[in-house]
Protein backbone atom coordinates (compact mmCIF):
# COMPACT_ATOMS: atom_id res chain seq x y z
CA UNK A 1 0.00 0.00 0.00
CA UNK A 2 1.33 3.37 -0.98
CA UNK A 3 0.60 6.21 0.82
CA UNK A 4 3.21 8.27 0.17
CA UNK A 5 3.28 10.67 2.92
CA UNK A 6 6.21 12.47 1.88
CA UNK A 7 4.90 13.66 -1.16
CA UNK A 8 1.27 14.03 -0.11
CA UNK A 9 2.83 17.10 2.18
CA UNK A 10 4.77 18.48 -0.50
CA UNK A 11 1.39 18.65 -2.06
CA UNK A 12 -0.02 20.30 0.71
CA UNK A 13 3.09 22.62 0.77
CA UNK A 14 2.72 23.26 -2.99
CA UNK A 15 -1.14 24.35 -2.96
CA UNK A 16 -0.71 26.32 0.17
CA UNK A 17 -1.08 30.59 -1.41
CA UNK A 18 1.65 31.59 1.21
CA UNK A 19 2.44 34.94 -0.81
CA UNK A 20 -1.59 35.61 -1.17
CA UNK A 21 -2.08 35.40 2.14
CA UNK A 22 0.64 37.76 3.28
CA UNK A 23 -0.82 39.82 0.42
CA UNK A 24 -4.41 39.24 1.81
CA UNK A 25 -3.74 40.00 4.99
CA UNK A 26 -2.08 43.65 4.30
CA UNK A 27 -4.80 44.46 2.14
CA UNK A 28 -7.18 43.19 5.15
CA UNK A 29 -4.95 46.07 7.27
CA UNK A 30 -5.39 48.66 4.91
CA UNK A 31 -9.16 48.16 4.34
CA UNK A 32 -9.97 47.88 8.12
CA UNK A 33 -8.16 51.32 8.72
CA UNK A 34 -9.68 53.13 6.78
CA UNK A 35 -13.02 51.67 7.37
CA UNK A 36 -12.38 52.16 11.40
CA UNK A 37 -11.17 55.91 11.00
CA UNK A 38 -14.73 56.67 9.37
CA UNK A 39 -16.91 58.55 12.31
CA UNK A 40 -20.10 57.08 11.64
CA UNK A 41 -19.11 53.46 11.31
CA UNK A 42 -17.22 54.41 14.56
CA UNK A 43 -20.37 54.88 15.86
CA UNK A 44 -22.41 51.75 14.42
CA UNK A 45 -19.75 49.68 16.22
CA UNK A 46 -18.50 48.49 13.49
CA UNK A 47 -15.90 45.62 13.46
CA UNK A 48 -14.17 43.46 10.65
CA UNK A 49 -14.02 39.85 10.58
CA UNK A 50 -12.06 37.81 7.65
CA UNK A 51 -14.68 34.81 6.32
CA UNK A 52 -14.57 32.74 2.84
CA UNK A 53 -12.00 30.16 2.62
CA UNK A 54 -9.11 32.86 3.67
CA UNK A 55 -10.54 33.48 6.71
CA UNK A 56 -10.86 29.71 7.29
CA UNK A 57 -7.59 28.93 6.47
CA UNK A 58 -8.48 26.93 3.82
CA UNK A 59 -8.11 28.71 0.89
CA UNK A 60 -5.42 27.21 -1.83
CA UNK A 61 -3.71 28.56 -4.43
CA UNK A 62 -4.37 30.83 -5.73
CA UNK A 63 -6.59 33.28 -3.73
CA UNK A 64 -8.31 35.85 -5.79
CA UNK A 65 -10.82 37.49 -3.33
CA UNK A 66 -10.56 37.97 0.10
CA UNK A 67 -14.33 37.81 1.84
CA UNK A 68 -14.11 41.04 4.41
CA UNK A 69 -17.65 40.77 7.28
CA UNK A 70 -18.17 43.94 8.55
CA UNK A 71 -20.23 43.90 11.31
CA UNK A 72 -22.14 46.95 12.59
CA UNK A 73 -22.56 45.92 16.13
CA UNK A 74 -24.94 49.00 17.54
CA UNK A 75 -26.95 49.04 13.93
CA UNK A 76 -31.00 48.28 14.38
CA UNK A 77 -33.20 47.18 12.13
CA UNK A 78 -34.10 50.89 10.76
CA UNK A 79 -30.30 50.76 9.21
CA UNK A 80 -30.63 50.78 5.55
CA UNK A 81 -28.73 48.83 3.55
CA UNK A 82 -27.92 50.58 0.01
CA UNK A 83 -27.48 53.34 1.78
CA UNK A 84 -24.96 52.48 4.51
CA UNK A 85 -23.26 50.65 1.24
CA UNK A 86 -23.08 53.78 -0.16
CA UNK A 87 -21.79 55.54 2.48
CA UNK A 88 -18.77 52.54 2.77
CA UNK A 89 -18.67 53.50 -0.96
CA UNK A 90 -17.61 56.61 -0.72
CA UNK A 91 -15.17 55.96 2.10
CA UNK A 92 -13.34 53.39 0.20
CA UNK A 93 -13.53 55.42 -2.80
CA UNK A 94 -11.83 58.21 -0.87
CA UNK A 95 -8.91 56.24 -0.09
CA UNK A 96 -8.71 53.68 -2.73
CA UNK A 97 -9.08 55.72 -5.46
CA UNK A 98 -10.53 54.20 -9.17
CA UNK A 99 -9.85 50.69 -7.42
CA UNK A 100 -13.72 50.29 -6.11
CA UNK A 101 -16.63 49.01 -7.12
CA UNK A 102 -20.14 48.63 -5.47
CA UNK A 103 -21.35 45.09 -6.11
CA UNK A 104 -25.16 44.28 -5.38
CA UNK A 105 -24.55 43.09 -1.99
CA UNK A 106 -21.27 44.46 -1.13
CA UNK A 107 -18.09 46.48 -1.72
CA UNK A 108 -15.23 46.07 -3.78
CA UNK A 109 -11.77 46.81 -3.28
CA UNK A 110 -9.02 45.89 -6.22
CA UNK A 111 -5.54 45.67 -5.51
CA UNK A 112 -3.60 45.02 -8.60
CA UNK A 113 -0.19 45.20 -7.03
CA UNK A 114 -1.71 41.81 -5.20
CA UNK A 115 -3.51 40.47 -7.87
CA UNK A 116 -6.66 40.40 -5.14
CA UNK A 117 -10.13 41.99 -3.81
CA UNK A 118 -11.62 42.65 -0.80
CA UNK A 119 -14.89 42.40 -1.03
CA UNK A 120 -16.63 44.56 2.08
CA UNK A 121 -19.87 42.84 3.00
CA UNK A 122 -21.65 44.97 5.55
CA UNK A 123 -23.87 43.19 8.15
CA UNK A 124 -26.27 44.28 11.19
CA UNK A 125 -27.19 42.28 14.31
CA UNK A 126 -30.01 39.69 13.77
CA UNK A 127 -33.69 40.94 14.55
CA UNK A 128 -34.27 37.04 15.58
CA UNK A 129 -30.78 36.17 17.04
CA UNK A 130 -29.22 39.70 17.66
CA UNK A 131 -26.42 37.93 19.87
CA UNK A 132 -25.48 35.21 17.76
CA UNK A 133 -26.12 35.97 13.97
CA UNK A 134 -26.32 38.65 11.56
CA UNK A 135 -27.81 39.77 8.52
CA UNK A 136 -26.71 40.83 5.08
CA UNK A 137 -28.55 42.55 2.30
CA UNK A 138 -30.03 39.47 -0.05
CA UNK A 139 -29.70 42.59 -3.09
CA UNK A 140 -30.06 45.98 -2.70
CA UNK A 141 -32.52 47.58 -4.89
CA UNK A 142 -31.85 51.26 -6.82
CA UNK A 143 -34.38 52.66 -4.00
CA UNK A 144 -32.17 51.45 -1.31
CA UNK A 145 -33.95 48.84 -0.40
CA UNK A 146 -33.29 45.09 0.67
CA UNK A 147 -34.45 42.19 1.86
CA UNK A 148 -31.66 40.82 4.89
CA UNK A 149 -30.63 37.30 5.01
CA UNK A 150 -29.69 35.90 8.12
CA UNK A 151 -26.10 34.21 8.14
CA UNK A 152 -23.52 33.30 10.68
CA UNK A 153 -20.12 32.75 8.74
CA UNK A 154 -17.98 33.32 12.10
CA UNK A 155 -19.77 30.16 13.06
CA UNK A 156 -17.87 28.22 10.18
CA UNK A 157 -14.98 29.13 11.23
CA UNK A 158 -15.59 28.40 14.80
CA UNK A 159 -16.92 24.72 13.44
CA UNK A 160 -13.78 24.80 11.16
CA UNK A 161 -11.26 24.79 14.14
CA UNK A 162 -12.77 22.49 16.44
CA UNK A 163 -13.16 19.91 13.47
CA UNK A 164 -8.83 20.50 12.99
CA UNK A 165 -8.78 19.95 16.64
CA UNK A 166 -10.96 17.01 17.09
CA UNK A 167 -9.45 14.96 13.94
CA UNK A 168 -5.70 14.51 13.96
CA UNK A 169 -2.97 12.52 12.19
CA UNK A 170 0.54 12.24 13.75
CA UNK A 171 -1.20 14.88 16.52
CA UNK A 172 -1.48 17.80 14.17
CA UNK A 173 -5.28 18.44 13.01
CA UNK A 174 -6.03 16.69 9.15
CA UNK A 175 -9.86 18.29 8.61
CA UNK A 176 -8.08 21.60 7.16
CA UNK A 177 -5.24 19.98 5.18
CA UNK A 178 -8.53 17.44 3.98
CA UNK A 179 -10.80 20.62 2.91
CA UNK A 180 -7.58 21.94 0.72
CA UNK A 181 -7.11 18.60 -0.67
CA UNK A 182 -10.96 18.31 -1.63
CA UNK A 183 -10.95 21.82 -2.52
CA UNK A 184 -8.44 21.23 -5.42
CA UNK A 185 -9.79 17.86 -6.24
CA UNK A 186 -12.66 19.72 -7.33
CA UNK A 187 -11.09 22.63 -9.29
CA UNK A 188 -9.80 19.60 -11.04
CA UNK A 189 -12.61 17.25 -11.76
CA UNK A 190 -15.37 19.52 -11.35
CA UNK A 191 -17.00 22.06 -14.25
CA UNK A 192 -17.28 25.87 -12.33
CA UNK A 193 -20.25 24.52 -9.90
CA UNK A 194 -20.87 23.78 -7.44
CA UNK A 195 -18.32 25.97 -5.73
CA UNK A 196 -15.60 25.16 -3.03
CA UNK A 197 -17.54 26.45 -0.48
CA UNK A 198 -20.03 23.50 -1.30
CA UNK A 199 -17.74 20.80 -1.20
CA UNK A 200 -16.21 22.28 1.93
CA UNK A 201 -19.85 21.65 3.73
CA UNK A 202 -19.69 18.34 2.22
CA UNK A 203 -16.16 17.48 3.63
CA UNK A 204 -17.40 18.72 6.79
CA UNK A 205 -20.30 16.63 7.22
CA UNK A 206 -18.09 13.61 6.24
CA UNK A 207 -16.00 13.97 8.84
CA UNK A 208 -18.70 14.81 11.42
CA UNK A 209 -20.91 11.46 10.13
CA UNK A 210 -17.84 8.96 9.73
CA UNK A 211 -15.88 10.17 12.48
CA UNK A 212 -13.02 8.80 10.76
CA UNK A 213 -9.56 7.39 12.03
CA UNK A 214 -6.73 7.05 9.72
CA UNK A 215 -3.01 6.86 10.08
CA UNK A 216 -2.80 8.58 6.42
CA UNK A 217 -3.69 11.76 4.55
CA UNK A 218 -4.25 8.85 1.63
CA UNK A 219 -6.32 7.24 3.91
CA UNK A 220 -8.44 9.99 5.01
CA UNK A 221 -8.43 11.22 1.52
CA UNK A 222 -10.30 7.91 0.01
CA UNK A 223 -12.69 7.56 2.64
CA UNK A 224 -13.65 11.60 2.48
CA UNK A 225 -13.74 11.35 -0.79
CA UNK A 226 -15.74 8.15 -1.27
CA UNK A 227 -18.48 9.54 1.03
CA UNK A 228 -18.85 13.22 -0.71
CA UNK A 229 -18.76 10.85 -3.65
CA UNK A 230 -22.06 8.66 -1.81
CA UNK A 231 -23.58 11.87 -0.94
CA UNK A 232 -23.87 14.23 -3.87
CA UNK A 233 -26.58 12.35 -6.18
CA UNK A 234 -28.73 13.13 -2.72
CA UNK A 235 -28.60 17.00 -2.90
CA UNK A 236 -29.58 17.30 -6.76
CA UNK A 237 -32.52 19.48 -5.57
CA UNK A 238 -31.68 20.72 -1.75
CA UNK A 239 -28.37 21.18 -0.79
CA UNK A 240 -26.88 19.73 2.18
CA UNK A 241 -27.81 20.96 5.57
CA UNK A 242 -26.01 24.35 6.61
CA UNK A 243 -24.04 23.54 9.73
CA UNK A 244 -24.06 27.27 10.54
CA UNK A 245 -27.81 27.93 10.61
CA UNK A 246 -30.83 25.36 12.21
CA UNK A 247 -33.26 24.23 9.30
CA UNK A 248 -31.91 25.49 6.41
CA UNK A 249 -29.32 24.39 3.43
CA UNK A 250 -26.95 24.83 1.33
CA UNK A 251 -27.44 27.42 -1.96
CA UNK A 252 -25.59 26.76 -4.80
CA UNK A 253 -25.61 28.55 -8.43
CA UNK A 254 -25.23 24.70 -9.46
CA UNK A 255 -27.88 23.58 -11.99
CA UNK A 256 -29.35 19.98 -11.38
CA UNK A 257 -27.36 18.65 -14.40
CA UNK A 258 -24.21 20.10 -12.45
CA UNK A 259 -24.90 18.57 -9.59
CA UNK A 260 -25.29 15.39 -11.29
CA UNK A 261 -22.10 15.80 -13.47
CA UNK A 262 -19.93 16.56 -10.46
CA UNK A 263 -21.50 13.60 -8.68
CA UNK A 264 -20.59 11.28 -11.82
CA UNK A 265 -16.60 12.72 -11.69
CA UNK A 266 -16.45 12.80 -8.38
CA UNK A 267 -17.58 8.99 -7.81
CA UNK A 268 -14.28 8.40 -10.55
CA UNK A 269 -11.96 10.66 -8.37
CA UNK A 270 -12.87 8.52 -5.79
CA UNK A 271 -12.73 5.65 -7.61
CA UNK A 272 -8.88 6.65 -8.78
CA UNK A 273 -7.73 7.53 -4.91
CA UNK A 274 -8.69 3.66 -3.56
CA UNK A 275 -7.08 2.04 -7.09
CA UNK A 276 -4.00 4.91 -5.95
CA UNK A 277 -3.97 3.39 -2.23
CA UNK A 278 -4.43 0.32 -3.26
CA UNK A 279 -1.25 0.34 -6.01
CA UNK A 280 1.60 -1.72 -4.83
CA UNK A 281 3.81 -0.02 -7.50
CA UNK A 282 5.06 2.97 -5.54
CA UNK A 283 5.43 4.81 -8.96
CA UNK A 284 2.19 3.87 -10.65
CA UNK A 285 0.51 4.72 -7.59
CA UNK A 286 1.96 8.16 -7.50
CA UNK A 287 1.11 8.83 -10.95
CA UNK A 288 -2.60 8.20 -10.04
CA UNK A 289 -2.46 10.45 -7.03
CA UNK A 290 -0.84 13.31 -9.42
CA UNK A 291 -3.95 12.64 -11.82
CA UNK A 292 -6.03 12.71 -8.63
CA UNK A 293 -4.88 16.29 -7.75
CA UNK A 294 -4.17 17.72 -10.93
CA UNK A 295 -2.20 20.97 -11.61
CA UNK A 296 -2.17 24.28 -9.38
CA UNK A 297 -5.06 26.32 -10.45
CA UNK A 298 -4.70 30.37 -11.98
CA UNK A 299 -0.76 30.37 -11.17
CA UNK A 300 1.29 31.78 -13.99
CA UNK A 301 2.73 28.33 -14.53
CA UNK A 302 0.67 25.45 -13.37
CA UNK A 303 2.58 22.72 -11.98
CA UNK A 304 1.83 19.40 -11.11
CA UNK A 305 0.36 19.56 -7.17
CA UNK A 306 1.54 16.03 -6.69
CA UNK A 307 5.28 15.40 -7.86
CA UNK A 308 6.28 11.99 -8.85
CA UNK A 309 8.98 10.69 -6.64
CA UNK A 310 12.46 11.47 -7.97
CA UNK A 311 13.12 7.78 -9.34
CA UNK A 312 10.28 7.51 -11.25
CA UNK A 313 9.65 8.60 -14.90
CA UNK A 314 6.74 10.74 -15.84
CA UNK A 315 4.41 7.46 -17.15
CA UNK A 316 4.65 6.04 -13.78
CA UNK A 317 7.35 3.46 -14.33
CA UNK A 318 10.89 3.47 -12.26
CA UNK A 319 14.00 4.78 -13.57
CA UNK A 320 16.47 1.65 -14.68
CA UNK A 321 18.55 1.25 -11.06
CA UNK A 322 21.94 0.63 -13.22
CA UNK A 323 24.33 -0.39 -10.25
CA UNK A 324 22.22 0.49 -7.71
CA UNK A 325 21.04 -2.12 -5.37
CA UNK A 326 17.75 -1.28 -3.57
CA UNK A 327 17.64 -1.60 0.26
CA UNK A 328 16.90 -4.22 1.44
CA UNK A 329 12.59 -5.00 1.77
CA UNK A 330 13.10 -7.30 4.91
CA UNK A 331 15.04 -6.05 8.38
CA UNK A 332 17.11 -9.36 9.82
CA UNK A 333 15.01 -12.27 11.65
CA UNK A 334 15.26 -12.68 15.14
CA UNK A 335 16.33 -10.35 17.74
CA UNK A 336 20.11 -7.80 17.60
CA UNK A 337 20.27 -6.24 21.19
CA UNK A 338 22.46 -3.02 21.44
CA UNK A 339 24.31 -1.52 24.35
CA UNK B 1 37.86 11.93 0.66
CA UNK B 2 38.89 9.31 3.88
CA UNK B 3 37.59 5.87 4.06
CA UNK B 4 34.00 6.37 5.89
CA UNK B 5 33.06 8.97 2.72
CA UNK B 6 33.79 6.28 0.35
CA UNK B 7 31.24 4.07 1.82
CA UNK B 8 28.83 5.61 3.42
CA UNK B 9 26.75 8.90 2.87
CA UNK B 10 23.83 9.83 5.07
CA UNK B 11 21.41 12.21 4.63
CA UNK B 12 21.02 15.38 7.15
CA UNK B 13 17.85 14.42 7.96
CA UNK B 14 18.51 10.94 9.22
CA UNK B 15 20.82 12.62 11.58
CA UNK B 16 18.01 15.27 12.96
CA UNK B 17 15.92 12.64 13.01
CA UNK B 18 17.46 10.43 15.17
CA UNK B 19 18.69 13.25 17.62
CA UNK B 20 15.27 14.15 18.50
CA UNK B 21 14.26 10.99 19.04
CA UNK B 22 17.42 10.39 21.00
CA UNK B 23 15.94 13.63 23.25
CA UNK B 24 12.72 12.28 23.60
CA UNK B 25 13.89 8.58 25.06
CA UNK B 26 16.55 9.97 27.25
CA UNK B 27 17.49 9.05 29.94
CA UNK B 28 16.92 5.68 27.89
CA UNK B 29 18.15 4.08 24.77
CA UNK B 30 15.94 4.14 22.04
CA UNK B 31 16.95 3.15 18.18
CA UNK B 32 15.43 1.74 15.07
CA UNK B 33 16.14 1.08 11.15
CA UNK B 34 17.87 3.03 8.46
CA UNK B 35 16.59 3.61 5.38
CA UNK B 36 18.80 3.58 2.07
CA UNK B 37 19.97 1.67 -1.01
CA UNK B 38 23.45 0.75 -1.81
CA UNK B 39 25.58 2.52 -4.72
CA UNK B 40 28.55 1.91 -6.21
CA UNK B 41 29.88 0.20 -2.74
CA UNK B 42 28.88 2.82 -0.91
CA UNK B 43 25.78 2.77 1.69
CA UNK B 44 23.45 5.46 0.66
CA UNK B 45 21.02 6.45 4.23
CA UNK B 46 18.16 8.41 3.48
CA UNK B 47 15.69 7.69 5.97
CA UNK B 48 15.78 6.70 9.80
CA UNK B 49 12.84 5.58 11.49
CA UNK B 50 12.32 4.64 14.95
CA UNK B 51 11.18 1.17 16.49
CA UNK B 52 10.18 1.36 20.35
CA UNK B 53 11.87 -1.49 22.47
CA UNK B 54 8.99 -1.12 25.69
CA UNK B 55 12.04 -2.93 27.56
CA UNK B 56 14.69 -0.49 26.41
CA UNK B 57 16.87 0.74 29.13
CA UNK B 58 19.81 3.52 29.85
CA UNK B 59 22.39 0.99 28.46
CA UNK B 60 20.29 -1.33 26.25
CA UNK B 61 18.00 -1.47 22.99
CA UNK B 62 17.15 -4.46 20.84
CA UNK B 63 15.66 -4.31 17.79
CA UNK B 64 12.99 -6.99 17.42
CA UNK B 65 12.09 -8.60 13.82
CA UNK B 66 7.78 -7.80 14.11
CA UNK B 67 8.09 -4.67 15.67
CA UNK B 68 10.49 -3.25 13.28
CA UNK B 69 9.27 -5.03 10.06
CA UNK B 70 6.23 -3.24 10.19
CA UNK B 71 7.96 0.14 10.73
CA UNK B 72 9.83 -0.55 7.63
CA UNK B 73 6.42 -1.28 5.74
CA UNK B 74 4.59 1.83 6.91
CA UNK B 75 7.84 4.09 6.28
CA UNK B 76 8.41 2.87 3.04
CA UNK B 77 4.81 3.27 1.90
CA UNK B 78 5.05 7.08 3.43
CA UNK B 79 8.29 7.28 2.08
CA UNK B 80 7.20 6.69 -1.32
CA UNK B 81 10.69 5.75 -2.93
CA UNK B 82 11.02 2.90 -4.91
CA UNK B 83 14.94 2.12 -4.17
CA UNK B 84 14.57 2.45 -0.41
CA UNK B 85 14.75 -0.62 1.90
CA UNK B 86 16.43 -1.83 5.37
CA UNK B 87 20.54 -0.95 4.95
CA UNK B 88 21.06 -0.72 8.78
CA UNK B 89 20.39 0.33 12.38
CA UNK B 90 20.99 3.24 14.74
CA UNK B 91 20.41 3.41 18.34
CA UNK B 92 21.18 6.12 21.06
CA UNK B 93 23.90 5.84 23.58
CA UNK B 94 22.44 8.36 26.68
CA UNK B 95 26.13 8.22 27.92
CA UNK B 96 28.48 9.29 26.20
CA UNK B 97 30.41 6.32 24.98
CA UNK B 98 31.47 5.21 21.52
CA UNK B 99 29.62 1.61 19.85
CA UNK B 100 30.42 -1.06 22.23
CA UNK B 101 31.71 -4.58 21.55
CA UNK B 102 28.20 -5.47 21.72
CA UNK B 103 27.26 -3.29 19.12
CA UNK B 104 30.02 -4.27 16.85
CA UNK B 105 29.04 -7.79 17.33
CA UNK B 106 25.11 -7.31 16.83
CA UNK B 107 25.25 -4.97 13.59
CA UNK B 108 27.70 -7.78 12.26
CA UNK B 109 25.14 -10.37 12.74
CA UNK B 110 22.51 -8.99 11.25
CA UNK B 111 25.11 -8.09 8.26
CA UNK B 112 25.67 -11.83 7.52
CA UNK B 113 21.65 -11.96 6.48
CA UNK B 114 22.49 -9.67 3.28
CA UNK B 115 24.62 -9.62 0.38
CA UNK B 116 25.74 -5.80 0.88
CA UNK B 117 27.48 -4.38 4.08
CA UNK B 118 25.18 -2.55 6.50
CA UNK B 119 25.34 0.61 8.73
CA UNK B 120 25.26 1.15 12.44
CA UNK B 121 24.91 4.95 13.71
CA UNK B 122 25.16 5.52 17.26
CA UNK B 123 23.89 8.76 18.51
CA UNK B 124 26.20 9.81 21.23
CA UNK B 125 25.46 12.19 25.15
CA UNK B 126 27.41 14.62 23.07
CA UNK B 127 25.41 14.81 19.84
CA UNK B 128 27.95 13.43 17.60
CA UNK B 129 26.78 10.13 15.49
CA UNK B 130 29.43 7.46 15.40
CA UNK B 131 29.19 5.55 12.42
CA UNK B 132 29.97 1.83 11.60
CA UNK B 133 30.01 0.12 8.22
CA UNK B 134 29.94 -3.66 8.61
CA UNK B 135 32.91 -5.65 6.95
CA UNK B 136 32.53 -6.64 3.39
CA UNK B 137 34.64 -8.09 0.30
CA UNK B 138 35.78 -4.84 -0.49
CA UNK B 139 36.59 -3.45 3.19
CA UNK B 140 36.80 -4.16 6.61
CA UNK B 141 35.11 -3.23 9.32
CA UNK B 142 35.07 0.88 8.73
CA UNK B 143 34.23 3.02 11.63
CA UNK B 144 33.82 6.85 12.62
CA UNK B 145 32.50 10.06 13.04
CA UNK B 146 29.83 10.79 10.06
CA UNK B 147 30.59 14.44 8.41
CA UNK B 148 27.95 16.21 10.33
CA UNK B 149 30.04 15.94 13.55
CA UNK B 150 33.11 18.09 14.18
CA UNK B 151 35.65 15.79 15.27
CA UNK B 152 36.47 12.63 12.94
CA UNK B 153 38.24 9.72 13.35
CA UNK B 154 38.47 6.78 10.86
CA UNK B 155 40.05 2.99 11.92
Amino acid sequence: MATLATQFKAALTRIEPKVDADNAAEAHKLVTAVLKADGRLKKLGISTFLIGSYGRQVSIKRVKDVDMFVRLEEATDSLRPGEILDHVNDVLEDAFPDQVARQHRSVMIEFPDFDLSVDVVIARPCVDHPTEHWQIPEKVEEDGRANWIETNPVKMSELTTEANDDFLLSGSGVYVPLVKLIRQIRRTWVDEQPGGYYFEVLTYHAFQDLEPHKNTVAGYLCIILREIADRLPDYVTDGPDDPTLDERTITTKATQEQIEAAAERITEAAQLAEDALKEEDICASALKWQELLGKTQQTDEPEFVFALPEACNADGTEKPTGALVKGAPAVPAGRDRYA
Amino acid sequence: MNDLDQVLQVAAEVTSMIAAAAEAAHPRETGGVLLGWWLDERVMVYHAVEVPDPDASQGSWVRDYDTAQVALQEALGDQGHPWLGYVGDWHSHPANFGASSQDLTSIQHASNQYDQPLVLLVHLADGLVEAVVTASANHPLIRGLIPDSPERETT
